[in-house]
Formats: structure tokens, C-alpha cells, sequence
């Protein structure tokens, strides 16, 4: 199989329709496509997409949390050819959390399922983390971006409290800080000294990308 | 003019004497969370020199507090005092440590919102399979025949003789947060696109187990209260959930179930809604259901500040809340929140069309001194009298 169906992938993922992705993901790897190539060229323009749709208004969630789906059922897949020895070259690896005394994992998840679809290595903390938790992620994954989640005003500070440990820590300037929650916006990430702030998943991705330039 | 008057003009549009003033009901309380470190309703009863006040109260599930202080409520002007319904009592399943509720619906303790643990009908993915989902409310369990409800309700009306009263359905009076509850949000929202079948069922069992218990509780109390309210979350802060096709085509019709069934039972009453989010996009929708007041307002969603709201939708539906949780009460001063509060009571006199009440529950990080300049500059600046001067 050639380019053109790895360019499927794309159509597939913006249909959100999770047994096609499959069926061709395994179909493109029987065929020979490498795992980045799939990724790539197929689900991550895809989900580029659907964000991009998604921040201009025409998609909403039942389009992009299937594409989602979609980039849960092919990272699987894929995944699963790492045991056998074919390993993806994940692009970039990423530490996720959503912050101390905050619940809400939604919007973490969401990002996660984003980049992991794009392909980067996701350390996913979950929700209500701590400091500790943070600095003990970049020290054992050495992550080259470290992105926090918070829904409430009253958990948001917290950010700032990571920031300021990773200072202390010295593993401050190892890593890009990205930022993200409905009561955030861009100046409230440079005030904590946050690198970058990201809207939503789709704005997410696309800052990673160019934080990691 | 009394209170009651008074919210009754309002949401018919018409001028009040004041601007209508209400707090303490699920959606528009205080959050004070045993779990965390604030606690701004008892630091708000410390400011006011509030000593002896009960121990803060919430149903299981959040943490907004429903027993705020009489002291509290009459001092602030608050026009609307809320009841609610019987429900059997929460279970708590010592296994996950969660709270297990109506529906099966199951939250684990903490924070500064309760959250679920596990969606008891995420997995659940044949028509069969949610037909025979274990844990629905049964209609014929004694609890929902409501009784000593009316008796309620009357005890009430006796002791505020002049408020607007309204009840609280909760889970009897929402589908969209109950299906994010069930089923996940994301899975409710995949399911919507790919396996409508799976919804509408779940929808129809909804309504068949629900309506012999909503009957019974308006029968007993529709023709003493004057508001009920029901919830439909539907946006995010940039937008709504779903394409309009797809929520006239999917969800329009239970909403306008909701509201139907609610008329039909207790047809004097006000029909307010809870609807969190950016969801400019359903309004004139709700409207043509009949909805009489949409609440909170979230100003600092997408198109939902009051300005735009009453320009677009002023002449078709009442509001509900609108003074903004996010920024202006936790962040700015008493100066900045009295000049906003100028500013929203600009917007709503002389046509009414407007109760205030803080844009959703008001969060932990909030100062006393903010809380009470909201409340004050309420009473202040609604007068009908001191508007037509100033």
C-alpha cells in the first residue's frame, strides 16, 4: 500500500468512525507502513483537522471526542507492534496533570489522547497532582514538555506552586510548561511563568509543536 | 412591593420595584468543601459576625452549601427561598469509597466537587443492555409517592408568606448532566454521533420511570410554589455541545419534555433552567419550549455576557445569575464589583427580565468583602426609585 492510504486515515479519523480506523491501521501495517508513517501522515493531519474545525465552530464534541476514539483504537494498535520489536519513535515525550485539589480530567484527557495521537510519549499523572508528583515525573521520564490542567479558579494558583518547585528543583529550564483550563488565557500563563497557553486540545497540540519548534 | 411580586414581574418581564435578588439554591450557593482548605461560607458568617451558625449542609454530591443562614439571606435581600423533593436516601459503597445515588450514579468524595468514580452505563452497548440496566429509580418504591411533601411546602409558604418559593428536581429534572454522569462525557457525546439508538432508549427509560414521580411531587406542591427548577448543562466555554442540527434532531425534543411535563403538572408555576456554558445557541430554542427563565449566564462564555443576552434574547426569555463567578468575584475589588453591578441593573431596568444571582456557585477563593458588595450594591442601586434618578 502506498502514500495515498495512509492518507485514508485522515478521512477516517475526521469521521470519528472507530472500526474503519481499525480495520485500516492493521491493513496499513500488513502492507508494510511504518507506525510513524501512519501517524504522521494519517492520524495526526486528521486530527489537526478535526481541531482545526473544532476551534472555527463547524465540529463539536460528538466529532471530537469520536476522533478521539478513533486515536485511542489506532494508538492501540499500534502500540501493540512495540512489543514485537517494531518500536514507534515517539516524537517527544509529555508529562500531564491536572493539578492538586482539582478533579477534572476531561480536558487532560482529551490533550492526552491529542498528543498521544500525534505521537508523543504521554505520561498521564491524572488528576489532583501534587508538586512532588510532577518533579518525580520529570526526573524519571526527562519529558520535554510538562502541561497542566485546572477547571476551578480556586486550583488554577497551583500551577504557579509547580512552577516555582521545578524552579527550586533546578529542572525548571529542562522543560517547556504549557498550560491549560477554561479560566486560563495567555497572559495568566506568562504572569506563573508558564511558556505557553493552550485553548484547547487542537491548540494545544499546535503549541507543543512549536514550543519543541 | 413583596418578593414575591417582585420575581413574578421580573420574570414576566415587566418592571420591579427592585431588581429580584436570589442565592442559595443548588446552582447559585456557596461551594464549601469539607475537603479543602477554603471555606468561604463560614468565613462569610465570620465576617458578618455570624457566630452561631449551623454546620454548612449539601446534598452528597457537590458542595454547595443549601442551609445558608436566614440571618444571611434576609440581610442580602434574597427574594426566593427553595424546598426539594423526597428522594431515598444516598448509599455509600465502602468498596470504591464512592456515594451511590439516584440512577446508580456514583461519586467519590473530594475536592471541591464530588466526582464520579465510574459511569455505571459507559460500557453499556445494546438497546438490551440499557433496558435492563439494574438501578433505575423505581416509580412504585414508596419514597416517590412524596408524602408529607404538600405539608411541606405549606409549613413554607406559612413562614415566608411574601418570598417567591421554588423546588429543586434534581436528577428528576435534567438529562444532559445525568447522561455526562451515566455514561461519561465523552462516551454520551460518541454516542450521540455513532449509536443514536443507545441514547433515545436511554431517554425513553428516562422518561418512563421518571414521570410517575415528578407527577407526584407537582400534584403535591405546583399550585403552593411559584418556580421549579430543572438543569441541562450544555456548553463549554467556547460553545455549545452539539451542532444545532444535531441537538434539534437528538435533544430538543427531552428538553422539551422536561419542560412540557413540569406545565402540564403544575401549570401555574415558572419554569427556570440551569444551563451552564456557551449555549447562546439553544436559547431562542428553549423560548419557543416555553422556558420562562434561563440561568447562570456564564458572561465570560462565548456570546453569554448579559449585554449580548438581553439584546438578543431580552424580548422572549427571562434571566437568571449573570454576575460572574470566574474573574469579578474572586479577583477584582468591591469597587470594581459595585461598578459592575451598576452596570448589569442598567441593562434590566425598566424592562425586568433579570433575578440576580452570582453566575454559579461561588467559588472557594472568593472574599467575604466581595460577596457582601455584590449583595449590597444589589439592594442599593435595583431600587426602581434610585434608577429613574440616578
Amino acid at each position: 500500500m502506498g502514500e495515498l492510504d495512509v492518507r485514508q486515515m485522515n478521512d477516517v479519523v475526521i469521521k470519528g468512525d472507530v472500526t474503519a480506523a481499525a480495520c485500516l491501521t492493521e491493513e496499513l501495517l500488513k502492507a508494510g507502513n511504518d507506525a510513524a508513517v501512519i501517524v504522521e501522515n494519517g492520524l495526526l493531519p486528521g486530527l489537526r483537522t478535526v481541531g482545526d474545525k473544532y476551534a472555527a465552530g463547524e465540529f463539536f464534541l460528538p466529532e471530537l471526542f469520536s476522533a478521539g476514539e478513533v486515536a485511542k483504537a489506532v494508538v492501540e494498535i499500534l502500540a501493540s507492534t512495540v512489543k514485537k520489536g517494531d518500536a514507534i519513535a515517539y516524537k517527544r515525550t509529555v508529562v500531564l496533570g491536572t493539578v492538586s485539589g482539582d478533579v477534572h480530567d476531561i480536558g487532560l484527557n482529551l490533550v492526552a489522547a491529542t498528543l498521544q495521537g500525534a505521537g508523543y510519549k504521554v505520561i498521564n499523572l491524572g488528576k489532583d497532582t501534587i508538586a512532588e508528583e510532577y518533579i518525580d515525573a520529570v526526573k524519571e521520564h526527562k519529558p520535554d514538555i510538562v502541561g497542566m490542567s485546572a477547571l476551578l479558579t480556586a486550583t488554577m494558583s497551583y500551577m504557579k506552586t509547580v512552577i516555582d518547585a521545578l524552579e527550586e528543583s533546578g529542572l525548571r529550564d529542562k522543560v517547556k510548561i504549557i498550560v491549560g483550563g477554561p479560566s486560563l488565557d495567555d497572559a495568566y500563563a506568562r504572569n506563573i511563568g508558564a511558556d505557553a497557553y493552550g485553548r484547547d486540545a487542537g491548540d494545544g497540540l499546535r503549541k507543543v509543536e512549536s514550543l519543541l519548534g | 412591593m413583596k418578593p414575591r411580586e417582585r420575581v413574578l414581574r421580573a420574570i414576566e418581564r415587566n418592571e420591579p420595584n427592585r431588581i429580584p435578588i436570589d442565592l442559595g439554591a443548588m446552582c447559585w450557593s456557596i461551594v464549601d468543601s469539607p475537603h479543602m482548605r477554603h471555606h468561604p461560607y463560614k468565613e462569610l458568617c465570620k465576617y458578618l459576625g455570624i457566630k452561631d451558625y449551623a454546620e454548612p449542609s449539601s446534598e452528597p454530591l457537590m458542595y454547595e452549601v443549601n442551609n445558608i443562614d436566614e440571618r444571611i439571606l434576609e440581610r442580602f435581600g434574597v427574594d426566593v427561598r427553595y424546598m426539594y423533593p423526597h428522594f431515598p436516601p444516598f448509599t455509600y459503597d465502602p468498596q470504591g469509597g464512592a456515594i451511590v445515588g439516584l440512577f446508580g450514579v456514583r461519586m467519590k468524595p473530594g475536592g471541591y466537587y464530588g466526582d464520579p468514580d465510574y459511569y455505571p452505563m459507559r460500557d453499556l452497548d445494546s438497546v438490551e443492555a440499557i433496558e435492563n440496566y439494574p438501578n433505575y429509580p423505581n416509580p412504585d418504591d414508596p419514597v416517590y409517592e412524596q408524602e408529607g411533601l404538600r405539608e411541606e411546602a405549606l409549613a413554607l409558604r406559612e413562614k415566608f408568606p411574601d418570598h417567591a418559593l421554588g423546588i429543586e428536581l434534581g436528577f428528576l429534572g435534567v438529562v444532559f448532566d445525568l447522561s455526562e454522569v451515566m455514561f461519561g462525557l465523552d462516551r454520551w457525546m460518541y454516542n450521540l454521533k455513532n449509536r443514536p439508538d443507545l441514547w433515545h432508549v436511554w431517554m425513553g427509560m428516562y422518561f418512563r420511570v421518571t414521570d410517575p414521580i415528578v407527577k407526584n411531587i407537582l400534584m403535591a406542591v405546583g399550585d403552593i410554589l411559584d418556580i421549579v427548577v430543572i438543569y441541562n448543562d450544555y456548553g463549554t466555554q467556547q460553545g455549545p455541545y452539539v451542532s444545532h442540527d444535531d441537538y434539534v434532531k437528538h435533544l430538543k425534543p427531552y428538553e422539551a419534555r422536561l419542560i412540557e411535563r413540569v406545565k402540564r403538572w403544575a401549570p401555574k408555576v415558572k419554569v427556570l433552567m440551569h444551563s451552564c456554558g456557551s449555549i447562546y445557541d439553544v436559547i431562542k430554542d428553549r423560548a419557543e419550549m416555553a422556558l420562562d427563565v434561563q440561568n447562570p449566564m456564564n458572561p465570560l462564555a462565548k456570546n453569554m455576557n448579559p449585554e449580548y443576552l438581553k439584546e438578543h434574547f431580552g424580548d422572549i426569555i427571562s434571566f437568571h445569575g449573570g454576575v460572574d463567578i470566574q474573574r469579578l468575584l474572586p479577583f477584582g475589588t468591591p469597587d470594581e464589583i459595585r461598578q459592575r453591578i451598576k452596570e448589569l441593573i442598567k441593562i434590566w431596568m425598566p424592562t425586568g427580565g433579570w433575578i440576580a444571582a452570582p453566575s454559579h456557585n461561588i467559588q472557594p477563593d472568593t472574599p467575604p468583602q466581595n460577596i457582601v458588595a455584590m449583595y449590597e450594591a444589589l439592594q442599593e442601586f435595583g431600587d426602581a426609585k434610585f434608577f429613574r434618578e440616578v
